[in-house]
């Protein structure tokens, strides 16, 4: 049941253990080892060649071949740029050529990374050639290539099937998020942009923590920012399931046709509901106008008042919820016809009120299922750049010490403000860096206990 | 005398249910619609600019700028056709691109238990936590590496690329399915690939739609990341195009919305069955 | 060690070759500029949207490619975002060859070499475009002046009507100096007096004035004619920001009676300016505040009115010099009357912002000389008077501008405006871009305050001293953007 509860503890304490172990085994394969699986260590693909295994091993050479091209080449130049960021500084008026540090931080990790692959690519052919040594002591024949690939197509459907999708993930999202932990540690941004050259440095860290003004405005963000990522799940929640309900009620007619509103919404591209919206509460805006042809005085609800903060902050929460809202009534929807009909009868006889049902059967169902979308709704709200980056970019409030942000930032506009509008790279990082650890270890925590987690290998 | 009394007031009730049911029907309704009503309205103006429009309606309509929209393009400035194609072009093969990738994911995540599954299974959740953006720069350089900057090939890849990052609702869907369906059919002598193609796949018919509309979904209304990798303005999707309209272009902007807003509308008005099922299922296992 | 080692390997690279050959700076770095065009070339030309929207880029360019169809170089639209951005475009081989801009856009990309200095002592336009207009593409690197950028038109504030909308009689109660210009159009005592009237007693139109008093670029006319300024040391010096300085407050204060008379709450939103066009033609307001270059879009809009033809817009669109301001710094301290009849004594004439839109060269171009030839082309004296022609633009050249100064005398004023230092040009510097968020936070608060009574709040800026802590804290944020991260 909790085998992952206890298994870690467990498997840290073995680590020393397993080590030795592993030490043990590789003496016993180095003692082992026939000549044919010495050649595939020194050179992959001349074992498996010498085995007879030729299109294998002709894949396996020509692989060692491309890297080898890729390292010599450019591979070692990249790699060592890494740890430079550059030596030479471009001039532009002169025409003098030099080095980019931010491209050369990117393909030194990338560099790194296919010097990993090349690492486990050599292991794989490896542990290919002694497997079949072993087969061959055995007195089987050495499998053929049709076998090799029927067997890529069954026992190792696994590695087959998942070898691109962890390639792609790699290159354009592993890659940048390597590239910006790192970004922190230099000094990038500032005046030092291309063509000047960056170094590796702790001054982000430094400023983050040295000047004053920023840890007041971090704390006054982050809290708003917590209240915000709380509200806005649960308002997006409890709105989109109460939607469900009401589309489910047994009285409802056309219940396709009332639905159809929200999947509306739903359709339309966020961007621009946002920017509707914007334009809706502007001072210019038909909500104002229609007001002030009442005779009544305008609304601040965006600007930059300290009488918007909480207008502001609501219509917010509106949108947002105008937004998320459908999709998590289609879910609900769905769950909704999950719950078994006999427990509200059941209920109904025993006297029980539809608030009390919806409290003890519909909420604690619902949660129960949804745990690991509820966790997504909160750390995409958590990071929600868009609504306030659409309707209220472009100020900073006036009272309270804000440092570079308004009442409404959120830390990713913040951020963004820093880092993006003002070109702090390296500051910005290391915000985001602070950001990430407080909700993944936030997140991660409530997943791993969730029922969900756990019943993952009970469940079936 | 008792029971017609009750009865009244049951029906009494009863109405009172219907009544309040279907105010906040058309409440509801009415908080939905407006919004996107009002831009259709906009969308038919007759004089183009935002602020014409004092109130909600404006005074004189027109289909004429939805034929501007198609027809002129301003010297060059708002080729709506060709965005429109650019973004079909881009929303279509990220969505059968990333279609397999996830599904491919998901399905090895919850059928098969190797080395490192529960690594991945956790780093994935983590890295799904960064934000996004701070990866833009570093996305721009990789593209310029590949020379794929200004080419609709670069979101393609970048969208199909990172799509497997969110594999959780379909691995859901998977964890669904019984195992002994996958076990008969091992014991008949299928490998893993044939099961896959032959059992899982259409079983998981409303867990495919459901994945490659999300997938279509996202590329056709992104505007972040194209605007970073698209330069020329005929390479441009809809979105970009969108977002760089002037506020004086606000009904070609309106009209623009609109007509990009219905081919999505219509998929889910189609689908809506699937998408439910496929959400439903993917949410609850997680 | 590793950066002090490349500096001195460049210093010595560049003084070596400097010194051996005798050259100064200037010859070393326009070296590329060698007068021969690259054959075949294509030069790509960013120009802005309305400018390519009014059809005058197209005709531009038609009119480059006849001219040099014999010496093998061509010029085409290029078709990118007018805010593209050089430093991550240029690396990578986008981007364009020539560039037109507003001089702060331009020279935030010079700072870092991304524009090429131009070689502009043998510029045909050199001698005559002021020195004023030059130094908004000044950069001083290397401990030299270099000019990265050659001016077209001048931006700046200008006041916007529609004769038309005059009220009726206007020669008779507002012309005291019988100059033909109303006088409410002369000082803002006098306007401020006219507004008040047509919001209390009605007429034409339903305001007077009624601008966005919280764009930066135009409000801050107020601040620098009573002594602040954006930067010290003539614009360079980002450490001494000047909008605080002198008597900058009390200019502010008239801002904030501004609000307190149009009592509008749609002017606390820069998204006002692209209403104004509508509003003025709809007879909302009688006058607003912008730059010449969107001249267009007013008449556009009072053609959409369906009260105006095109040619019929065009004549009764009048664009002038915004009003000279009150000494005392209070628009109803005297009698408009005797802000006419005294003018000299109790009015001074406004310091606007501005800005000098011109082009520059990409560092980037694979053939600079083409693209020389390009904005000697476009910056010539016919080229200008036509592209003023097409667009209202009001030319930087002297000669251009007193062509069309013969017809459009606000074309001449403009250009004397820069030349006699009443614009004040948009620093060359890239700390520049950190003005305008906090500056306009600190606006809106300002102007919203004339609402808050009203509204059961207390007022944040009643006294000179509290707005004066307004705009020092402003400027704090301003120094704050720029140095605390850096």
């Amino acid at each position: 049941m909790s085998i992952h509860a206890s298994a870690r503890p467990a498997g840290l304490r073995a680590l020393p253990g397993r080590l030795r172990r592993s030490a043990r085994s590789l003496c016993a394969f180095m003692r082992w080892a026939p000549v044919r699986v010495w050649l595939s260590v020194a050179v992959m693909g001349l074992g498996q060649l010498c085995y007879g295994q030729v299109l294998k091993g002709l894949v396996f050479l020509g692989l060692e071949a491309l890297g080898l091209w890729y390292f010599l080449t450019r591979g070692l130049s990249d790699a060592a740029g890494f740890f430079t960021l550059g030596v030479q500084q471009e001039d532009l008026w002169l025409g003098i050529p030099g080095d980019n540090s931010m491209t050369m931080l990117i393909l030194g990790i990338f560099a790194l990374v296919l010097l990993g692959l090349m690492g486990t690519l050599w292991v794989c052919n490896i542990r290919d050639a002694a497997f079949t040594a072993r087969e061959v002591e055995k007195g089987r024949r050495p499998r053929n290539f049709l076998q090799t690939l029927h067997c890529l197509a069954d026992e190792k459907f696994h590695v087959t099937a998942l070898t691109l999708p962890l390639v792609t993930v790699t290159i354009f999202s592993l890659l940048p998020i390597a590239f910006m932990i790192l970004i922190a540690f230099t000094n990038l941004g500032g005046d030092i942009v291309y063509p000047r050259l960056a170094d590796w440095s702790f001054s982000a860290w430094e400023k983050l923590f040295g000047v004053g003004q920023l840890g007041g405005t971090f704390g006054k963000i982050l809290s708003w920012n917590v209240l915000w990522a709380v509200l806005a799940t649960a308002i997006n929640f409890l709105g989109g399931l109460a939607l469900a309900l009401l589309f489910n009620k047994r009285n409802v007619r056309c219940s396709r046709f009332w639905r159809a509103f929200p999947i509306l919404a739903y359709a339309i591209p966020g961007f621009i509901s946002m920017l509707g919206f914007k334009f809706m509460f502007s001072q210019s805006g038909p909500i104002n106008s229609m007001l002030v042809d009442a005779g009544r005085d305008s609304i601040f609800f965006l600007t930059n008042d300290e009488s918007a903060k909480w207008w502001a902050r609501g219509i917010g929460l509106f949108v947002n919820a105008w937004i998320s809202m459908p999709s998590i009534m289609l879910m609900a929807t769905g769950i909704l016809t999950n719950i078994n009909p006999d427990l509200y009868e059941a209920s109904a006889l025993d006297g029980a009120t539809p608030f009390k049902q919806f409290r003890s059967i519909t909420l604690p169902f619902v949660l129960f299922s949804t745990t690991p979308v509820l966790i997504g709704q909160f750390v995409g709200n958590f990071n929600n750049f868009g609504i306030f980056f659409f309707m209220r970019s472009g100020v900073i409030s006036n009272y309270g010490d804000y440092f570079l942000a308004s009442d409404t930032d959120l830390l990713i506009n913040w951020l963004y403000n820093l880092s993006v509008d003002n070109n702090y790279y390296s500051v910005g990082a290391a915000i985001s860096l602070v950001i990430f650890v407080i909700t993944s270890t936030l997140s991660l925590m409530v997943y791993v206990r969730s029922a969900a987690y756990k019943q993952e290998d009970t469940y079936q | 005398m008792i029971v017609s009394a009750k009865k009244r007031r049951l029906t009494w009730r009863r109405a009172l249910d219907n009544g309040l049911t279907y105010l906040a029907l058309t409440l509801v309704s009415l908080v939905f619609l407006f919004p996107c009503l009002w831009l259709i309205l906009a969308s038919l103006s007759r004089s183009g600019s935002l602020y014409d429009i004092r109130g909600f309606f404006p005074s004189a309509y027109s289909l004429q700028t939805f034929v501007d929209l198609f027809t002129n393009d301003v010297n060059g400035l708002y080729p709506y056709g060709r965005w429109f194609l650019n973004t079909l072009y881009v929303s279509g093969m990220s969505c059968v691109l990333g279609t397999v990738l996830v599904i491919l994911t998901a399905y090895v995540m919850s059928r098969f238990r190797f080395r490192g599954r529960d690594g991945v299974k956790r780093l994935t959740l983590v890295l799904g936590m960064f934000p996004g953006f701070m990866g833009m720069t570093a996305i721009y350089i990789i593209m310029a590496q590949f020379n794929l900057l200004n080419r609709l090939e670069a979101l393609i890849f970048l969208y199909a690329g990172t799509a497997p990052m969110g594999y959780l609702v379909q691995k859901g869907y998977f964890d669904t399915i019984p195992f002994t369906i996958h076990e008969a059919a091992r014991i008949d002598g299928a490998t893993h690939l044939q099961i896959f193609t032959r059992i899982t796949l259409p079983l998981s018919r409303p867990m495919l739609v459901y994945t490659a509309l999300t997938q279509f979904a996202w590329p056709w209304s992104d505007c972040l990341l194209p605007k970073l990798l698209l330069k020329n303005r005929d390479q441009w999707t809809v979105a970009v195009g969108l977002f760089s309209m002037p506020e004086t272009h606000f009904s070609r902007f309106a009209a623009g919305s609109v007509f990009i807003a219905v081919p999505i509308v219509i998929l889910y008005f189609c689908l809506v069955k699937h998408i439910v099922n496929g959400l439903t299922a993917g949410a609850v296992k997680g | 060690m590793k950066k002090w080692l490349a500096t001195l390997l460049c210093f010595m690279l560049v003084f070596s070759s400097a010194s051996a050959l005798g050259e100064d700076m200037y010859t070393r770095v326009t070296a590329r500029f060698n007068g021969e065009l690259e054959q075949g070339a294509v030069v790509k030309v960013l120009e802005n949207n309305t400018a390519i929207e009014l059809g005058y880029v197209q005709q531009l360019i038609d009119a480059f490619n006849a001219a040099y169809a014999d010496q093998g170089i061509s010029a085409q639209i290029m078709d990118i975002d007018q805010y593209s951005d050089l430093a991550t475009d240029g690396p990578y081989g986008y981007g364009p060859d020539v560039w037109y801009q507003a001089n702060d856009i331009l020279m935030k990309y010079a700072v870092n070499q991304h524009l090429l200095p131009l070689p502009v002592k043998s510029m045909e336009c050199w001698e005559q475009i002021p020195q004023n207009a030059w130094d908004a593409y000044r950069l001083n690197l290397y401990g030299e002046d270099f000019y990265c950028g050659a001016p077209l038109n001048v931006q700046s504030g200008m006041l916007f009507y529609i004769e038309s909308m005059l009220p009726d009689g206007w020669q008779d109660e507002w012309d005291l100096n019988a100059n033909g210009t109303p006088d409410f159009f002369e000082t803002y005592t006098a306007l401020y007096a006219l507004s008040a009237d047509i919001q209390q007693n009605g007429g034409k139109t339903r305001y007077g004035y009624l601008d966005d008093l919280v764009d930066v670029y135009f409000s801050a006319g107020y601040l620098f004619s009573y002594g602040g300024y954006v930067f010290g040391s003539n614009d360079t010096d980002p450490q001494d920001i000047g909008f605080n300085k002198g008597d900058a407050a009390r200019g502010a204060a008239m801002l904030r009676q501004w609000a307190d008379l149009m009592n509008n709450t749609e002017v606390l939103d820069k998204a006002f300016a692209s209403a104004a066009y509508a509003y003025l033609a709809e007879g909302m307001m009688l006058c607003t505040i912008t730059t010449p270059d969107v001249r267009q879009m007013f008449v556009r809009a009072m053609v959409n009115t369906g009260n105006w033809t095109q040619e019929e817009a065009e004549a009764d669109l009048k664009m002038i010099n915004v009003p000279r301001l009150p000494v005392s710094a209070d628009l109803t301290a005297d009698a408009w009357q005797d802000t006419i009849t005294d003018m000299d004594a109790l009015t001074i004439r406004t310091t606007m912002m501005g800005g000098v839109n011109g082009y520059g060269i990409s560092a980037y171009t694979k053939c600079p000389n083409a693209s020389l030839a390009f904005v000697e082309f476009a910056a010539s004296y016919e080229q200008v008077l036509a592209r003023n022609a097409a667009l209202g633009i009001s030319p930087a050249r002297g000669d251009a501008a007193a062509q069309i100064g013969q017809d459009d005398p606000t074309v001449q004023l403009i250009f004397d405006n820069l030349d006699e230092g009443y614009i004040d040009v948009m620093p060359a510097i890239d700390a520049v871009a950190q003005i305008w968020t906090p500056g306009e936070s600190f606006l809106i608060d300002l102007c919203t305050d004339a609402f808050r009574l009203d509204r059961g709040e207390s007022e944040l800026y009643d006294t000179l001293e509290k707005i004066q802590q307004g705009l020092d804290r402003m400027v704090q944020q301003i120094y704050d953007a720029i140095f605390t991260l850096a």
